[in-house]
């Protein structure tokens, strides 16, 4: 009790005598907790994410120069926990690298968790293979209120054993991004081989670019074997996927049936469509630069290395403000050339994909169901979604009056930074233009145009207040076309033509040996004949030698007995001669 | 009597550690090299590797690699650490430290450092590393490894009988016949383990052929890892057991043959 008082009183002082708020919010909330977590219930929520994908705690200074702390999202859940339920909840966070490891320590049986998070192509494995429970109905009304449509739509679209819609029963999405091509136009070797920017933006809108010779050297792709498939099934098909984005555009086919077809031809994995497949990514391996997976990013940023990167979203945009940094700091240096990336969604067909919560078996065990609904729906409140995507870079699949808010501060050329709003005036000496001519643009006048740029898809139905739907159309100065907002929300136009690639179930093990053979390095034929002689010659030698040996020692064997029985003979003429001798002399 | 009991007892944590982390690993690197996903007793993926061309083909690469690796190490290696054993030359040890310095860096950081390094001298020789990655590979590997070579090598060199160098002199042998007849054999256990030390890593390295070859080239340890990164842990674990009965007749090989030069040397009782 008297500890209780003076932890109280020192913390009331606290309060008072420090004006910053970071202080004294947490010493509050400090004493709130020591009362409340006398009779707090204790509990766990084993919580298995990617590595770096939830916002951490992190500490800044205010105006006065005081430090103070930002909670992050792990930290803000469990007070907010102890402040509207009473329960004192520790949340055990841990990570993994990869799904497969994942998903092998799942399903061995190691591990306790409570809630996961895995992409989209797992989530359907996780279902057939029974492994995870679904979400109650009406247990996450954040997440039902506030996420965007057209990812909930995607989700919803996964065929789960001959049915749709089981997966956004089973999983709530957390993150989602494209995989699309990132580029630097002013790469030397580009300019050395004179392709123009404009050139280069067109041809960026196609995967067939990639297996061009003009880019040959010039492109990494990624060393990942479902990525590196979705590339390779847009040039196998590219002449069905061409019928159809003529068919669509000429207004025969809708949004949801060119959609369905493109997921079609995406999900395609047949053995017949392996073996041309596997020809396309040889190919496209000998007109490549190399593979990556983690270090394409930095590579890009610094512009030394390649001028093309197939890239995911978010990795894209990382890659962008790298650049632009390394631009800033470099601006000084003479010589200096900045680096500006672009990413391109090319327009016949793209992967799209998420990675959702999902709560595995041993959250029933654990009686944690309540708790882990609880935590996803924390995490799909717009505020913490919007902090989740300023540290992460990803897109949360929340939309919503903050995350609009904060997408708009950043990028929005009327937003104005005292105010905190949007400010017309801004556009004032500007002229519009249109999207489709911005290419034609030289680079120095980019500034004096803009353009707009309509996500209404992605935030429709989820803004209240003053907000409405015609506040998700985007002012943007025309050098931003192309650039980290183009990367995080693509453009209306491309969106029919997403699609989500799945679990490729039983062909999985023909996809790796294709893939194995894609990576292997193939020897021309002399060479394997070589091989073959000098093997053979070796063994020869080695036998020969080993005949040699052996009949080396044959013969010195036989001349050893000879000699031990010449010696046995000479002995016992000897022994007879010396007996005589004796038996003559006596 | 108490005394030796004693001093069995010290062997334990040894043992343990012998059959913690050496025979329970094997144990079950071949459990799961003969069963299936659901644990049944199979021979998938015994056939499934001896009938796929791929992956003998990435086998067969590797060893090659692995040899062109240590013919040229023991190249550069061994006139370097002949001339390294002789003392006008290295005063207080100071180049075999600088032969053996890169050694004590990250072995992932300095192969990520010699790729810019090597696309700088490509880009300055109008080409990039993408182009060459078997020459890149081979600069990264013998680079990674010389110093394998070199420290063997080294404390043979140490060891050499001079008077015997002297006398194959002085009975009229021409340098070459000195060198083959009699440096060579005294330096042989030294070769040996030299090429133990780098065949065996070579095959079954990971980064350097990665990050160096830009991921064209695969090795058999990228090909074990490919598999197990796709959950064929079965199959991984075949390649694996693969690679421990690789370094099982390596080792048989070359032990015989150190014994039997040992024997013509007369085990160095001279």
């Amino acid at each position: 009790m008297r500890a209780g008082k003076i932890i109280f009183l020192l913390s009331a002082l606290l309060t008072t005598v420090s004006q910053t708020g970071g202080i004294a919010e947490t010493s509050s909330i400090a004493s709130r907790r020591y009362f409340a977590e006398k009779n707090a219930v204790k509990r766990t929520l084993n919580v298995y994410n990617w590595e770096d994908y939830i916002a951490p705690d992190e500490t800044d200074e205010d105006e006065n120069g005081n430090e103070i702390i930002i909670k992050g999202l792990v930290s803000k859940f469990e007070d907010y926990c102890l402040e509207e339920y009473g329960e004192d909840v520790t949340v055990n966070y841990s990570a993994f690298d990869t799904n497969e490891t994942m998903l092998a320590e799942l399903k061995t049986g190691k591990g306790n968790y409570d809630l996961i998070c895995p992409s989209d192509y797992v989530i359907q494995k996780m279902i057939t293979d029974d492994l995870i429970v679904p979400f109650d109905e009406g247990s996450t009304p954040n997440y039902d209120k506030y996420v965007s449509p057209f990812v909930l739509d995607k989700i919803s679209g996964i065929i789960v054993d001959g049915e749709e819609g089981k997966v956004s029963e089973y999983a709530r999405g957390y993150m989602w991004g494209t995989l699309g091509i990132l580029y630097n136009d002013g790469f030397s070797t580009i300019k050395e081989r004179g392709i123009t920017p404009v050139e280069m933006q067109k041809d960026m809108g196609d995967w067939l670019s990639l297996w061009d010779e003009k880019y040959y050297n010039l492109l990494a792709i990624k060393d990942s074997m479902r990525d590196t498939y979705a590339v390779g099934i847009m040039k196998t098909y590219d002449e069905e996927l061409t019928e159809l984005y003529e068919r669509y555009n000429n207004g025969e086919l809708t949004d949801d049936e060119y959609n369905k077809q493109v997921s079609e031809i995406f999900n395609r994995s047949d053995n017949q469509t392996l073996d041309a497949v596997q020809k396309d990514l040889q190919d496209l391996k000998a007109n490549a630069f190399g593979f990556e997976v983690d270090s394409g990013k930095t590579d890009m940023a610094k512009g030394n290395m390649f001028a093309i990167n197939v890239a995911w979203s978010g990795d894209a945009a990382y890659a962008m403000d790298n650049a632009d940094e390394f631009n800033e700091e470099g601006a000084d240096r003479p010589g200096f050339e900045p680096t500006i990336l672009k990413f391109a969604l090319p327009k016949k067909g793209a992967n799209i994909w998420f990675d959702g919560w999902v709560m595995p078996k041993s959250v029933e065990t654990n009686h944690n169901k309540d708790l882990a609904q609880r935590f996803v729906d924390f995490l799909s409140i717009p505020e913490n979604a919007a902090q989740n995507m300023e540290y992460i870079g990803y897109t949360p699949v929340i939309a919503g009056n903050d995350i609009l808010q904060l997408v708009q501060s950043w990028y929005d050329l009327r937003y104005d930074e005292e105010t905190e709003s949007i400010n017309n005036d801004y556009l004032n000496g500007l002229t519009q233009i249109a999207t489709d001519e911005i290419i034609d643009l030289p680079e120095d006048e980019k500034e004096n145009y803009y353009y707009t740029k309509d996500i209404s898809y992605f935030f429709d139905g989820t803004l209240e207040g003053d907000l409405t739907i015609d506040n998700a159309v985007f002012y943007l100065t025309a050098d931003m076309k192309d650039r980290q907002f183009d990367t995080q929300y693509p453009d209306a136009s491309v969106i029919p033509s997403l699609a989500v690639m799945e679990d490729f179930g039983p062909q999985n093990a023909s996809v790796l040996l294709m893939w194995e053979a894609v990576k292997n390095t193939a020897l021309p034929l002399w060479a394997y004949i070589l091989i073959l002689v000098v093997v053979i010659i070796l063994i020869g030698f080695i036998i020969g030698y080993k005949i040699y040996r052996y009949k080396l020692v044959k013969r010195r064997r036989i001349r050893k007995m000879k000699r031990a029985e010449q010696e046995k003979y000479s002995n016992m003429l000897f022994k007879t001669l010396t007996s005589q001798l004796l038996s003559n002399n006596s | 009597m108490k005394y030796k009991a004693f001093r069995k007892c010290l062997a334990i944590p040894f043992w343990l550690f012998l059959i913690l982390f050496v025979i329970f690993p094997i144990l079950f690197i071949i459990f799961y090299a003969f069963t299936d996903v659901n644990g049944n007793f199979t021979f998938d993926a015994f056939t499934s590797f001896f009938t796929s061309p791929v992956k003998l083909n990435v086998l067969l690469i590797s060893i090659l690699i692995g040899l062109f690796n240590t013919f040229l190490c023991l190249l550069i290696g061994f006139p370097l650490a002949y001339i390294l054993a002789n003392p006008k030359f290295n005063k207080n040890y100071v180049l075999v430290m600088l032969f053996v310095m890169p050694m004590w860096i990250n072995f992932v950081l300095r192969t990520g450092a010699l790729r810019d390094l090597l696309s700088i001298i490509l880009n300055a020789c109008g080409t990039t590393t993408g182009e060459h990655p078997l020459l890149c590979t081979m600069i990264g590997m013998v680079l990674n490894y010389l110093p394998f070579t070199i420290l063997p090598l080294y404390s043979t060199m140490l060891k050499l009988d001079k008077n015997q160098i002297e006398a194959a002199q002085d009975l009229g042998c021409n340098p070459v016949k000195t060198f083959t007849k009699s440096i060579i054999p005294q330096a042989m256990p030294g070769i040996v383990s030299a090429s133990m030390m780098v065949f065996m890593p070579t095959i079954s390295s990971y980064v350097i052929s990665d990050t160096l070859s830009e991921g064209k080239i695969m090795l058999f340890g990228n090909s074990i890892y490919l598999s197990f990164s796709n959950s064929d842990w079965n199959g991984g674990s075949f390649m694996s057991l693969i690679m421990l009965i690789i370094i099982f007749l390596v080792m048989l090989f070359t032990r015989k043959f150190q014994g039997e030069k040992d024997a013509d040397r007369g085990n160095g009782s001279w």
